[in-house]
């Protein structure tokens, strides 16, 4: 059990130390997940407005397919990944594979069903007045989109911030599609693998609790936009 | 809101920058985990890296993956310690210049009251021959890497098909397999360097050790240009003279853990 | 005068069954129209239709002269204001819910800024600008929404149950604003209701609407039955009608109410179509007396509020009823 207790003495340690090499896996964490969320939001919100608000055959056979995406396991996405990004995979010309860059990729494809999905979640859930209300005021359907989106505001955001919460926690697509290269392609969550297979536990404790805070942090937003709303 | 989305704006502009616009050149070489783990690297490379002004990407996997990615092109440089293997992928025309480099060895490692009486045992065999008898429990890697390759070879030597319930296939790094033979009291194959690692934190010994069979030899091997003409070929090539040459041999032969050498260099002129 | 709306064999199915069918309908710029019958006699219905909001399968509308295309769509929803019967407001402040509808047509702020500001005074809600929309009561929500609708100068005004959830004073506001908005402004006004005797706004013309179809009268006898006799006769199973123009098909009949004839019992010959009963309900509402008789079918008659018999009238009286030919009408 003191074993237990001395990985968090050892952790809190490490952390208040400030360790550039920790720090750098953070900063790493943060770049890759912020940029994957970035994208998959500026495609993903438009695209579950989209969905939501247009007429078409198949609504719901497309749902089928979002919540199975949004089911995928991340290992998955990493080997068809890697598949694609390799030099004798089709976008292996990209040089992407084993950069931060070919990590946000790989992330960007695991968020954005996630966002797609609970943008149509969220503005399905809205008041099907609002639609008729916007259209009855005389607006183009873009018009009526930026309008709706604004009263759903507070679920889209949410949504974006789950997305974000599953980027940041995964390990699967990080380490196929990053290498966890020192230095250069190293996650939290990639680091924390290795340094336990190593036998590392300080460290990857002080990683995972690092991970825990920004986990923390996130869901501490979303439960005060959730309050902000009444 | 607008301060949000500035911020994550500028985040995503220097991830971008980080990740197009690096100058600096890099050399991507794929090894094992127990290489990466054994800590050997962060004293072998940065020579190199700083006279080249270079950085090595060192991307730590299985040996089977190591090699496919050697086979891919997705690595300009393959390092690993399964010789036949090595001498398949030459063979294959994925990889040229292959060189020794340098050997380590494995050691039967298990539990302090040795339950299959391993410990007199003369050869590595004749050990695993006991250790089927015994039916004490033998934590294999099962994931095809050069550790794995080594104990099918000394299985097949001992003419010995190793199956039933004591014989647990991890599918895992050397870290995790020896936790596991701690937590079970079980015996395992493992390498040296990696071992002394967890010297202390877990309660295993050596039981058996010396006998030539368990020499482990590392090999490295530039990817052929020939079947991926973007690879770094040139570069590949300056790092394997270095690391078989009298610079990358002496930081090879004084690199210690807890005290002892792991790798003994062996690079042939 | 010019029309603000014709309507030509209109037919409109939210599914596969039409819901709503008017061979011929036409309303006058500057009209107050009413649009009575009970829930889903398909009155929402043709009140979206006016407001552009559903297109009908079938038929022709032009809207003040011009015939409508999907393509002016936009365009003429931005003529037409609509007052939902439960209006939604957006998650802002009052002020902010009144401008965006002129942001869409591109008011410059400044100007939207007056409208909104004078529409919040014609309602009555003057200082309410920064006040937060959805927390505001049922009447005054309502009253946002009309402000919202007036700020924008329609051509049109389409209120959907616009009485329902108002108290005295918001009806009688409510009324003021509608018969200024007409006879000043030239608005063509049309508002639905399922109880016109609650319903104080002057309206030039009340169309009747029952099961999506335009009825001559209020559905004050409407009865079901079966015709007889080569269409001459319509029998609903307590009463037999005679018709004096033969039907070729019909399953429902409608009297007008104030084509009926109330006699107090006695003598008199028995023309076609008279009946015996008892006075069942008897009221006044604003003008005019309702008498409700019971002679086998409940019959409700009109009578004038200075007709002498309206006066002498009883619950439980003994009376005749004689139906005019031309108060009857077969669906």
């Amino acid at each position: 059990m003191d074993y237990i207790f001395k990985g968090f003495l050892d952790a809190g340690r490490l952390m208040a130390s400030f360790d550039p090499d920790v720090w750098f896996i953070v900063w790493t964490s943060l770049q890759v997940s912020l940029l994957a969320t970035l994208l998959a939001s500026l495609a993903g919100v438009p695209l579950g407005a989209l969905i939501a608000l247009r007429r078409f055959r198949g609504k719901p056979i497309l749902q089928v397919i979002l919540n199975t995406m949004m089911a995928l396991p991340t290992v998955v996405i990493g080997l068809l990944g890697y598949a694609f990004l390799s030099r004798r995979g089709p976008l292996g010309a990209l040089e992407l594979l084993y950069t931060p860059a070919g990590i946000s990729l790989g992330l960007f494809v695991l968020a954005l069903p996630t966002v797609v999905n609970l943008t149509l979640a969220a503005i399905q859930g809205l008041d099907p007045r609002l639609i008729v209300t916007c259209r009855l005021l005389g607006a183009t359907p873009i018009q009526q989109t930026w309008k709706i989106l604004r009263e759903g505001r507070f679920a889209v955001t949410a949504a974006i911030v789950v997305a974000f919460g599953r980027v940041i926690s995964e390990v699967g697509i990080a380490m196929m599609l990053g290498g966890n290269i020192r230095g250069f392609t190293r996650t939290m969550t990639t680091a924390i693998a290795l340094e336990t297979a190593k036998g590392e536990f300080e460290l990857g404790l002080a990683l995972g609790m690092v991970l825990l805070s920004v986990a923390l942090g996130v869901n501490g937003m979303l439960f005060l936009l959730q309050r902000g709303k009444t | 809101m607008k301060r949000v989305l500035s911020v994550c704006l500028i985040l995503a502009i220097t991830a971008f920058g980080a990740a197009a616009g690096n100058a600096q050149e890099r050399l991507r070489m794929s090894t094992t985990t127990s290489t990466e783990a054994s800590g050997l690297l962060s004293v072998l490379l940065p020579p190199f890296e700083k006279a080249n002004n270079v950085k090595v990407d060192v991307i730590a996997v299985g040996t089977g993956k190591s090699l496919k990615l050697g086979e891919n092109g997705d690595v300009d440089v393959v390092f690993v310690h399964a010789r036949p293997a090595e001498d398949k992928f030459v063979a294959d025309g994925y990889g040229i210049d292959r060189r020794d480099v340098m050997y380590n060895d494995y050691v039967i490692v298990g539990p302090k009251n040795d339950p299959a009486k391993i410990k007199g045992a003369k050869t590595a065999v004749e050990a695993f021959k006991r250790l089927a008898e015994g039916k004490a429990d033998f934590i294999s890697r099962g994931d095809d890497s050069g550790t794995h390759q080594k104990e099918r070879e000394l299985w097949k030597a001992a003419g010995i098909k190793p199956e039933g319930r004591w014989y647990i296939e991890a599918g895992q790094g050397m870290g995790p397999v020896l936790q596991m033979a701690f937590d079970k009291k079980a015996y395992a194959l493992a390498d040296r360097g990696t071992f002394i690692a967890y010297e202390g934190k877990l309660d295993l010994v050596i039981l058996s050790e010396g006998d030539k069979a368990l020499f482990n030899p590392y090999g490295i091997i530039a990817v052929n240009p020939k079947k991926h003409p973007k690879v770094k070929y040139d570069l590949a090539k300056k790092f394997i003279d270095y690391v078989t040459g009298p610079e990358g041999q002496k930081v090879i032969a004084d690199f210690k853990v807890h005290g002892k050498q792991l790798f003994f260099p062996d690079a042939k002129k | 005068m010019t029309l603000a709306y014709t309507i030509k064999d209109l037919s409109f199915a939210y599914t596969v069954e039409p819901v709503l069918r008017i061979s011929e309908l036409e309303i006058g710029r500057g009209e107050i129209v009413g649009l009575v019958g009970p829930n889903g006699s398909g009155k929402t219905t043709l009140l979206h239709i006016l407001a552009f909001l559903e297109t009908p399968q079938r038929g022709e509308i032009t809207f003040f002269g011009r015939p409508v295309r999907q393509t002016d769509l936009v365009t003429v929803r931005r003529r037409v204001a609509l007052l939902l019967q439960s209006p939604y407001l957006f998650h802002e402040s009052v002020l902010s819910n009144i401008l965006w509808g002129m942001h869409l047509r591109g008011v410059k702020p400044a100007k939207a800024r007056q409208a909104a500001l004078k529409a919040l005074d014609l309602v009555g809600l003057q200082g309410f600008g920064h006040r937060y929309a959805r927390s505001l009561s049922g009447g005054e929500s309502q009253r946002v929404a009309l402000a919202r609708a007036l700020a924008l100068e329609p051509s049109v005004l389409l209120l959907d149950e616009p009485f329902s959830h108002m108290d005295r004073q918001a009806v009688q506001q409510t009324e003021e604003i509608v018969n200024r908005l007409c006879c000043d402004n030239g608005v063509t006004v049309v508002f639905t209701t399922h109880a016109i005797e609650k319903v104080h706004v002057v309206a030039h013309r009340l169309i009747h609407l029952w099961q999506g179809r335009m009825v001559p009268t209020g559905p004050e006898n409407l009865f079901k039955g079966v015709l007889k006799n080569k269409g001459t006769l319509f029998d609903t199973g307590n009463i037999l009608v005679q018709l004096e123009n033969p039907a070729a098909r019909g399953d429902y009949i409608v009297i007008d109410p104030s084509g009926i004839g109330i006699q107090l019992d006695g003598t008199g010959e028995t023309p076609p179509n008279t009946y015996s009963g008892t006075v069942k309900g008897l009221s006044q509402e604003n003008e005019r007396v309702r008498v409700v008789i019971d002679v086998g079918e409940d019959v409700t008659a009109f009578l004038a509020a200075g007709d002498p018999i309206s006066g002498a009238l009883r619950l439980g009286m003994h009376v005749t009823v004689a139906v005019g030919p031309y108060a009857i009408s077969v669906l």
